[in-house]
């Protein structure tokens, strides 16, 4: 087993295969070949895992990919205790979203599409945090996006499943160039693409190149993990099957620009800049999801800028250079969101479909598992003690509290602007209010007080058994995978076992006495802000009215998501459009006019040729004459 | 002082004499339907004399000089005389189709005459020899376009070609003249040594451009080549696919021996005056024929052009100093060999849709291929044999002349000639689309042929066009062996 | 694959006369026989099946290491020219050989389907072809190879015009002539290559023409470059390539867009660099330039286009300023992923033209906003579809992406900022794909008379599949590819 990684992502390419080739012949069996194939994949890894502590493996080869010149590339595993831990978090909640789905897609006719893509998903997501390479990583990273398309566009008789999957497709595009650019400058410079080495030639290459090199990549990682400006595709995709959304948009793919940069750590701590355009872009991204979510009242959107919003405070962990923590809050986040996801899932499944909150309220009777485990996700997400989200939340903060107030040694090789880091500590904060309001919000106009749309509201129902046994699963990691990891906080177990990942830089914190105090302070910022959601919504306080006097015209701006989407999909892509019929009247006037005004030339020049020939033998006799003149003449004089 | 044996060598030439001569006796005294006996005559006649060619050709690098020194006999006239025996029978062949009994033998015997005129034309040694031959060729041609007297536009085309003709014939006359005057020799070879001694001086330039234009009269060179269309579109299809190939041909093989032998001293003087010709024939002749819409009118400024080509070898071995690796004139011989065959089956399927819609309009080969398909595919091989794709033989041909140019360092001469190629790919092209792509016109009735009822399309002129069809893809595919024979023929002959 | 190729890779029997010439032999004596259409459809799949496994035998014996050519024949041809018979392959040539080989069944298969009145002439007309593209390839003569150039043009002008739809006319004119212009200046240098080097053999010249003027050099340069451009076709020489693939039928689509626009990046590769290094390295940057503009200009134009065939077309234009930009950069990563990129686009564009002929023989449309919706009535349909838009716009692990990444990467290594506004390309194919995609096969149903529309039947199945195995493996295997070219492409590389 320790020498057979390949096998972690051959399970869900065989079941890939073997439902998209026999799926249409017996869809029933479909969803279960998927989560017994992902879950294989769960166990090998955990082998894997088991085996792995305490070991720095090398890097185990496939074939070789191309070999073009100096460019080789090759299929490679490395199984190093970061890759560990993706794959267990990857295939953990992959199983519990496959067996979910396969009550949450049973009444639909096309489910064996829907459980041929889930294990591509998983397949690519694994080859993807399985890589040695960078190459490798991308094209899988690619992979994950083709997933992601595919899966967002379920439904394709909606126009706006349709949409947003492209949607989807295409800002992961843009992000993807940065990212290609990077890896092919990464090529140039390094001369190879394998991290190891990529990591032993830092010393010898040009830092602003790395600085660059790391910009670029992390371009690539804000398409993917959804960070300002291309975030926008995220809440789109909420119109994939919520099973899909919990899975892609909320626990796996979207951590992918995480994991990316913890990944390539040693880079990002060679090229402080990058580093804290990271922190920098995570924290406004953060900002921003929160105010949006605030307002929605789609349940999946709110929890898509909440995913967009915690997926910010992951980078600025990475950011602050706590890698490790960025990974820990990952790891955390992937369970109590997918929790959320499935838990909201149940919900518009009991509201046939609903999944607008204004024609919710007082499910809590109606769906009594579904209450507890989303009570349990919220506490989570809000990072209320002891939930798994305070652990790793409060780490972020704390982490970044201390860049701001010291220098962090020698880990990272210069410390620029630190005071900045006083911002981003703040944000936090704010963003930990704002995550524990909209929230408790959520859970209130869901599950609290009077229905609102009575006839939805009697014909909800519990949902099955194979559909709220993995929300059982997920709300027990939610409840425990930050005490039993994080436990003491930043020397917990998930800090021990990542020590073993390639080049990982470890940030130590500033130790009991204040971490504690850092704890209190974002306890009671979450605490404020879920006090504040059960006051407006529950007992009915006047704080929104209240928000609104204060800051007129901010509501507007985040219902409208920052005019964002306006920017992208009205400016943008119609400037491109202007620009491609531009291009085309070009084509059609000048360049094709060119063309076939040289034939009609030469055909009005034939018209004109003509003409000389007038059928009178005297003109012909005189043309002779001109001829003979011209000729005998020109011989005599130009001789 | 003329030997017994020179008689010998003549022979061919009296054998065709003879069959001419033959078949207006035939003519006298016979009556009902002699197509075939006159055809059969005229064959045999050819036959014949082709054997007496082969049988008393020279010895491999000899030149054998006749009466004289008025004829030669060498591998270079025998080399066109081949092809104008080929060229001849297959014209009397085409020509059974298309006339009754009594034109019929007319056609042949002026045909004859002709051939005979052609045949002395491409050994003529000396300037009167030349002159003889010239008009020989041309007079029985005047009459051949006139031949159907009851259509006024083949005696208008016959009046106006004589006309020029004589014209042209006088300017020859007088060049010839001045030469003599100005080297006292009426010799070819000898020739050359008189204006070696005289000099470039104004007066051997104004004797050679005489010459010249009287020349690009007969090869139909601009902007001497008026009379050619109109010639051509007036005279019965037979008589313009013979038209459009042997004289213009046969006056080319005059024109390479007096370029490299006569006026050899002004080699550098012709070069570019060939060239500017050459450059104008097919700039125009290709410009004009997209505008044409009858078929013939087409093919002759098609054959304008391709007069230009030809052209292009001649300027070309005048540029070139070193005659040791120059190949111009066998480039300007291989071409007028495949030229013919192409362009005579091109006049052969144009005969083909003349007797079945009556018109030679380019819409009349509207669905050829439906109606007609073998035809048409012969004549979508001899479009492209024109145009100058491969792998036909007038890809080879072209691609030999433009070595010539290259070799000649004649570039801009070499790009005017592609970039015509490409000018005359739109109207060759536009045959083979009427003929292929389009559906045929509901409008022409099958019966409103004017064409005489005996013409009737058959088994022979299948085999015409069959034949030159053949050729021109095998010549394409396997032009070596003529390709060998054309520069053997140079090397033995003008060399 | 390792124990497949041997050092000795020379055969002892004539493999490529017989690849170029069986088809004929076997193909055209049925074709003009037959008594049916199936009798005709069996000649013609038979002769192309003799073609495509000679083809490969061809790349499964060509040794990989070995520099120059292999299986190499000559004989005399036309002698009194200098003009012989000779023909080779080496790692320039030898994907393009494979490609023409495995395209010619498939493409008479797609023609089974959507050619239905003068089958015999068509039929004829594409073994002929089949014969003349390959004889582009593996020709070591270059008269020869002019010849098969030419020869080629013939039964494509032909195709276009007779099976083609309202405007063939025009588009098979315009076709012929703007190719024909391009190539007949190339015939002349040509000669001017002979005059200076004395020979005709494309094996021999490069040495010959290292020592020519750099006057004669720039002359060469702009000869072939016209030639070429044109038919690859390049900015600004493109625009016979969206009437051509408009009017043509669904096979000379394929043809076209799979075999003949890969010769002129072949003619770059075998002939203009080689041949006149210095004049190539002069204008490099305007090439590079033009690459460019083709990349992103092309993706462009295909965005806006109301005709998906147009579409298709002009995202040729796009995918072949790869190949250029590949091919110019002179690196040997550069130049090894415009091959791949070749062979990618040589599978991959006449499957997508396949499947827009597909759906026009059900719904007699090509307009995209006439369509839309397909995919819940024709989800197999739909799936391939949607599985060849995704290797046309670079997805990893299919073939587009390799050629395109590795031209990237070369590109990079030419200059940073080429590099860059070539990654543009990507994204814009991912937008004009994608959204034609979306209108195409997604959606609601718009045109009521496709309601009853048939999924695709057998065999237009197993054309997609055909041409599908290549796409993947290209996309995961590609080493067993690019190995192929190492030894050539590092010598062009220089």
């Amino acid at each position: 087993m320790l020498d057979a990684p390949w096998i972690i992502p051959l399970l869900p390419l065989l079941a890939f295969a073997v439902n998209g080739l026999a799926g249409r012949r017996s869809p029933r069996w479909t969803g279960w070949v998927s989560t017994l194939a992902i879950l294989g994949s769960f166990l090998a890894t955990v082998v894997l895992w088991i085996q792995s502590v305490g070991s720095d493996k090398d890097s185990s080869v496939l074939y070789t990919w191309v070999a073009s010149g100096g460019f080789e590339i090759e299929i490679a595993f490395l199984t190093d205790a970061l890759t560990v831990v993706m794959l267990l978090v990857v295939t953990g909640v992959s199983t519990l979203v496959s067996m979910y789905a396969v009550g949450y897609m049973d009444h639909d006719a096309n489910k064996p599409r829907f459980f041929t893509w889930i294990p591509l998903f998983v397949f690519s997501m694994i080859m993807l945090v399985i890589s040695d390479n960078l190459l490798q990583l991308f094209i899988f990273w690619e992979m994950v996006g083709l997933c992601s398309y595919l899966l967002i566009g379920y439904w394709y008789e909606r126009d706006s499943a349709n949409a947003a999957a492209t949607k989807a497709f295409l800002v992961n595009r843009i992000g993807d160039f940065g990212f290609a650019i990077g890896i092919i400058l990464a090529f140039h410079e390094f001369g190879t693409l394998r991290y190891r080495e990529i990591f032993d030639g830092l010393g010898a290459a040009d830092p602003r190149m790395v600085t660059a090199i790391a910009c670029l990549l992390f371009i690539g990682a804000m398409g993917k993990s959804a960070q300002f400006p291309l975030h926008v595709w995220l809440p789109d995709a909420m119109e994939g099957p919520t099973p899909v959304s919990a899975l892609i948009h909320a626990a796996t793919m979207v951590t992918a620009g995480v994991y990316l940069v913890a990944r390539l750590n040693p880079v990002y701590s060679a090229a402080p800049e990058a580093l804290l355009l990271v922190a920098a872009v995570g924290t406004f991204t953060a900002f921003l999801a929160a105010t949006i979510a605030l307002t929605q009242t789609d349940i999946k959107r709110v929890l898509a800028y909440s995913t967009v919003s915690q997926l910010g405070l992951m980078f600025l962990a990475a950011g602050a250079g706590a890698y490790t923590v960025a990974i820990f809050h990952l790891a955390t986040h992937a369970f109590f969101k997918a929790l959320l996801f499935l838990g909201s899932g149940s919900v518009i499944h009991a509201m046939n479909d609903e999944q607008d909150m204004r024609q919710m309220g007082g499910l809590r009777s109606k769906l009594p598992v579904t209450y507890a485990t989303f009570i349990i996700g919220g506490l989570a997400l809000a990072a209320i003690f002891p939930l798994a989200g305070f652990w790793s939340k409060d780490e972020i903060l704390a982490l970044t509290h201390l860049k701001a107030t010291s220098d962090p040694g020698s880990s990272l090789s210069t410390d620029h602007g630190a005071g900045i880091f006083w911002v981003f500590y703040f944000t936090g904060l704010a963003v930990s209010v704002m995550t524990a309001f909209y929230t408790f919000r959520m859970i209130v106009k869901t599950f609290h007080g009077q229905p609102r749309n009575a006839e939805l509201h009697a014909h909800a129902h519990e949902s099955p058994r194979v559909m709220t046994v993995p929300l059982i699963v997920l709300a027990a990691g939610a409840l425990l995978t930050g005490a039993v990891l994080g436990i003491p906080p930043e020397h917990g177990i998930i800090h021990g076992y990542l020590k073993y990942a390639a080049g990982i830089v470890h940030l130590e914190g500033a130790g009991p006495p204040a971490t504690v105090v850092l704890a209190v302070i974002s306890t009671v910022a979450a605490g404020g802000g879920l006090l504040l959601a059960l006051g407006a919504y529950s007992r009915g306080m006047g704080i929104p009215a209240l928000a609104r006097r204060i800051l007129p015209g901010a509501e507007t701006l985040f219902r409208q998501k920052w005019y964002m989407d306006h920017i992208g999909d009205g400016f943008g892509v119609a400037f491109t459009k202007a620009t491609a019929m531009i291009s085309w009247g070009f084509d059609a006037g000048v360049i094709d006019g060119i063309v076939n005004g040289v034939g009609h030339l030469s055909r009005f020049t034939a018209g004109q040729v003509r003409r000389l020939q007038t059928g009178q033998a005297q003109n012909y006799a005189l043309l002779m004459v001109v001829g003979l003149v011209l000729t005998v003449g020109s011989l005599v004089l130009f001789r | 002082m003329i030997e017994p044996s020179d008689i010998g060598y003549v022979l061919p030439e009296l054998t065709v004499l003879g069959t001419a001569l033959a078949l207006l006796l035939w003519a006298a005294i016979t009556r009902g339907d002699r197509r075939w006996t006159s055809v059969g005559l005229a064959l045999t006649g050819n036959g014949l004399a082709a054997l007496f060619m082969f049988m008393r050709a020279p010895a491999d690098d000899a030149a054998v000089q006749i009466f004289t020194g008025q004829l030669v006999v060498d591998g270079y006239s025998t080399f066109f005389r081949t092809l104008f025996l080929i060229l001849a029978s297959l014209a009397i062949v085409f020509g059974a189709q298309r006339f009754s009994t009594a034109p019929l033998t007319d056609f042949a015997a002026l045909l004859q005459f002709s051939l005979l005129g052609m045949m002395l034309l491409v050994g003529a040694a000396d300037w009167a020899t030349a002159f003889i031959a010239i008009e020989t060729m041309a007079i029985p041609v005047y009459v051949l376009v006139g031949l159907t007297r009851f259509r006024r536009e083949s005696l208008e085309a016959a009046m106006k070609y004589f006309a020029l003709g004589a014209f042209a014939s006088a300017i020859l006359i007088y060049g010839i003249a001045w030469t003599y005057g100005l080297t006292g020799t009426t010799s070819l070879a000898e020739t050359a040594a008189g204006i070696t001694a005289h000099g470039e001086t104004p007066w051997t330039l104004f004797a050679l451009g005489l010459i010249l234009v009287a020349m690009g009269f007969k090869v139909a060179a601009v902007p001497f080549h008026a009379w050619t269309p109109d010639a051509y579109q007036g005279a019965p299809t037979p008589a313009a696919a013979f038209i459009s190939v042997g004289p213009k041909v046969a006056a080319m093989a005059l024109l390479a021996r007096v370029v490299t032998l006569a006026f050899e001293p002004l080699a550098a003087n012709i070069a570019i005056a060939l060239a500017v010709i050459a450059a104008a024939t097919m700039i125009l002749g290709n410009l004009a024929a997209i505008a044409q819409n009858d078929v013939k009118r087409l093919l002759g400024y098609s054959s304008i052009a391709h007069t230009g080509y030809m052209l292009v070898g001649l300027a070309a071995v005048s540029q070139t100093e070193d005659t040791a690796t120059f190949i111009g004139i066998p480039s300007v011989l291989f071409y007028g060999f495949v030229y013919a065959f192409m362009t005579f089956g091109a006049f052969a399927v144009a005969y083909v849709v003349e007797t079945q819609t009556g018109s030679n309009d380019i819409s009349a080969f509207r669905g050829l291929a439906q109606r007609a398909p073998l035809p048409a595919v012969a004549m979508a091989v001899f479009m492209l044999s024109l145009t100058g794709v491969p792998p036909m033989s007038g890809f080879l041909g072209k691609l030999y002349i433009l070595q010539s140019a290259v070799d000649a360092e004649f570039g801009w001469l070499a790009v005017v000639l592609v970039v015509t190629s490409v000018v005359s790919a739109f109207y060759y092209l536009r045959v083979v689309v009427m003929m292929f792509m389009q559906d045929a016109d509901e409008a022409v009735p099958a019966d409103a042929s004017p064409v005489p009822a005996s013409a009737i399309v058959a088994d022979t002129h299948a085999a015409v066009i069959a034949a030159t069809a053949g050729a021109t893809v095998a010549f394409g595919i396997v032009g070596g062996g003529l390709l060998t024979w054309a520069q053997s023929a140079v090397t033995n002959g003008l060399l | 694959m390792n124990g497949m190729t041997t050092g000795e890779a020379a055969l002892d029997f004539p493999i490529l006369s017989l690849a170029l010439w069986l088809p004929l032999l076997i193909g055209l004596p049925i074709i003009v026989l037959a008594r049916s259409r199936n009798a005709i459809v069996v000649g013609a799949l038979m002769a192309s099946l003799a073609q495509a496994v000679l083809a490969i035998i061809v790349t499964v014996t060509f040794d990989h290491q070995a520099t120059g050519y292999q299986f190499v024949e000559s004989a005399e041809w036309i002698p009194a020219l200098g003009i012989s018979y000779k023909l080779g392959v080496d790692g320039v040539s030898i994907l393009m050989v494979l490609l023409t080989g495995i395209l010619g069944p498939l493409v008479v298969a797609a023609s089974w389907l959507t050619i239905h009145r003068r089958e015999r002439e068509f039929f004829a007309a594409l073994i002929t072809l089949q014969t003349a593209m390959l004889g582009v390839f593996v020709t070591l003569d270059f008269i020869l190879f002019y010849v098969f150039w030419e020869m080629v043009l013939i039964p494509m002008y032909l195709m276009i015009g007779v099976w083609g739809h309202e405007r063939r006319i025009y588009a098979t004119i315009k076709f012929f002539l703007y190719t024909f212009a391009g190539s007949v200046l190339m015939l002349v240098a040509i000669l001017a290559i002979r005059f200076t080097t004395g020979t005709f053999d494309i094996e021999a010249i490069p040495e010959e023409m290292a020592g020519a003027s750099q006057i004669l050099q720039r002359w060469v340069f702009v000869a072939f470059f016209l030639g070429f451009a044109i038919k690859v076709p390049m900015f600004p020489f493109h625009t016979w390539l969206p009437d051509a693939h408009v009017e043509a039928p669904t096979a000379g689509s394929m043809v076209l867009a799979g075999v003949l626009l890969k010769m002129g990046a072949y003619g770059f590769l075998r002939f203009l660099i080689p041949m006149a290094p210095d004049a190539v390295d002069e204008a490099r940057g305007l090439v590079i330039a033009l690459s460019l503009v083709a990349i992103v200009y092309g993706a462009l134009v295909a965005m806006v286009q109301p005709d998906l065939k147009k579409l298709v077309a002009y995202s040729s234009v796009s995918h072949m300023g790869f190949v250029t930009l590949g091919i110019f950069t002179a690196t040997q990563t550069g130049i090894d992923g415009a091959l791949v990129q070749m062979l990618s686009h040589g599978v991959v564009s006449p499957a997508l033209f396949f499947a827009v002929g597909v759906i026009y023989e059900r719904a007699h449309t090509r307009r995209i906003d006439e369509l839309g919706g397909l995919a819940p009535r024709m989800p197999i349909y739909a799936t391939l579809f949607g599985f060849f838009m995704l290797a046309s716009l670079g997805l990893p692990l299919l073939s587009g992406f390799v050629g395109e990444f590795l031209v990237l990467v070369g590109a990079f290594e030419y200059a940073t900022g080429v590099g860059v506004l070539a990654a543009l390309g990507v994204i814009l194919a991912a937008a004009y794909m994608l959204w034609m995609y979306q209108r195409v096969a997604l959606g609601r149903l718009r045109n009521q008379a496709l309601a009853t529309i048939p999924d695709v039947n057998r065999t237009e199945i197993l054309t997609f599949v055909g041409l599908g195995v290549l796409v993947v493996w290209v996309g995961i295997f590609p080493d067993t590819f690019v190995r192929l070219l190492g030894a050539t492409t590092a010598a062009l590389a220089g």
